[in-house]
């Protein structure tokens, strides 16, 4: 014998509810359904009433030589049988759209001058050293938004640098909350005014006689849900590295 | 007095006074040779209400559907095999039924073609007779109807796909009252059968 088939005359198996459900015609979805239809009385719908419909809904008794229909009647339905909406994580949607966006490690930028810039620059003991982003763009500083609706529900992603943490490659490290200010011949010594770093030590005991400097910018992201629902997100921080080369002053005396 | 009568009574009120008028002058004019001006009443058809022509549809509508089922008993053999399951469904589905009245002609539709026999004769409609008609009684737009309808199965015969004689095990009805709900609208603007009982071998 042939299987039952899945579909009878506009009838389709819904396997969730072990029967045939067809939906009602509008008009007939008018008349019968809840809270105001002809089948009010069931009590089994309070929400709004232009949600879910009606089905007519039949159960097989047996196809052998023609369809045989068992039980019939009719039944309100939140969403069309197969259709239901899949639960919603906001938080799994959330963290999905932060690990797709285009997050990247800062550009350094560096005076005295990397050496991955000039192999020759070198800076000095005790000298102003200036730290700061060469390429604050959005995917570098953020901020950056994103937003995907899944199962009628909308994730809204936002992410932006909190701050950069500069390992110096001495031990020593600054934490800046800015971009930093770039540095310019013209400023002469001083200070940077918002990132800087002064080395204690030359370099010529570090591998390559240069110090690993890092800049590792830490992000924070928050997201938000159409359902009312937020949180904070881990965004996992991004780090590039350069080298500089530090000496120190050789005063010669003569005498 | 059933809506029929009533009608009729009305229509012969109507045509009576009609008859009547102008009765009190003594000396009438002489008939005027030329074509007169037709007085509506006398000459336009009677307005038919709408419980009349809800009824007439009904009583129309079930002559069709007896009709088909008796075609389809009659041609039996023509059904199913390689037409699909769902074969009788589909047929049943081109006939003005709902609902409950769907399921119970879909059922009767696969097991008669199983006893592979065929009817010779057609059921006669002996009375149909519609008892209630309920205008949009919810406010919906719906109307509803009941009737109660008896046919007369007495001269029926069967027989086998082969034209012998059907030997049947059982006694073959020789009459059924079907009593019926049926259904208007509020947007299908026929009459549909949604409900049937069927009673065997009572008297029509």
């Amino acid at each position: 014998m042939d299987p039952a088939p899945c579909q009878i005359a506009g009838f389709e198996f819904a396997a969730v509810l072990d029967r045939y459900v067809r939906p009602l015609e509008r008009y007939e979805n008018e008349l019968y359904r809840p809270p105001d239809g002809g089948l009010s009385h069931l009590g089994y719908w309070e929400g709004p009433p232009d949600q879910g419909w009606m089905y007519e809904w039949r159960k097989l008794a047996g196809w052998g030589g023609g369809i045989h229909w068992g039980a019939y009647g009719l039944m309100w339905l939140a969403e069309a049988p197969g259709t239901e909406q899949p639960v919603i994580d906001p938080e799994a949607v959330a963290q999905g759209i932060l690990d797709s966006m285009p997050r990247e490690p800062v550009e350094i930028g560096l005076a005295p001058t990397p050496l991955e810039q000039n192999p020759d620059s070198i800076g000095l003991v005790g000298a102003p050293v200036w730290m700061w982003v060469a390429d604050p763009e959005t995917t570098t500083w953020g901020p950056l938004e994103e937003s995907v609706t899944v199962g009628g529900v909308t994730v809204t992603v936002t992410t932006t640098v909190e701050q950069v943490q500069w390992d110096m490659g001495d031990g020593g490290s600054i934490t800046c909350g800015t971009p930093g200010r770039e540095y310019r011949v013209a400023y002469g010594v001083r200070d940077s005014p918002d990132c800087g770093y002064r080395y204690e030590h030359t370099s010529r005991d570090q591998p390559g006689t240069a110090y690993r400097v890092s800049a590792t910018s830490t992000w924070t992201a928050t997201w938000t849900a159409t359902t009312g629902a937020s949180g904070a997100l881990d965004a996992e921080p991004l780090t590039s590295t350069v080298q500089v080369r530090i000496g120190e002053r050789q005063t010669i005396e003569i005498g | 007095m059933t809506r029929r009568t009533h009608a009729a009574v009305v229509a012969a009120l109507v045509a009576a006074v009609a008859a009547g008028c102008g009765g009190d002058q003594e000396e009438p004019e002489p008939s005027d040779p030329s074509p007169a001006t037709t007085e509506p009443a006398l000459t336009a058809p009677p307005t038919t209400t709408p419980e009349e022509q809800a009824e007439a549809e009904i009583i129309a509508i079930f002559e069709d559907l007896i009709a088909a089922w008796d075609e389809f008993k009659s041609s039996a053999s023509d059904y199913g095999g390689g037409s699909g399951i769902a074969w009788n469904v589909e047929l049943v589905e081109t006939w003005p039924l709902k609902a409950q009245a769907s399921v119970e002609l879909t059922n009767w539709v696969a097991v008669w073609r199983q006893t592979e026999i065929e009817q010779r004769g057609n059921s006669v409609i002996v009375g149909h007779e519609v008892a209630t008609i309920q205008f949009d009684a919810a406010g919906s737009g719906l109307h509803e109807a009941a009737s109660t309808a008896c046919l007369d199965l007495s001269a029926l015969r069967y027989v086998t796909f082969d034209e012998d004689v059907a030997e049947l095990d059982y006694v073959p009805d020789r009459s059924q009252t079907w009593t019926m709900d049926w259904a208007f609208g509020p947007d299908k603007a026929d009459w549909r059968l949604e409900a049937i009982d069927i009673t065997r071998n009572e008297q029509c």
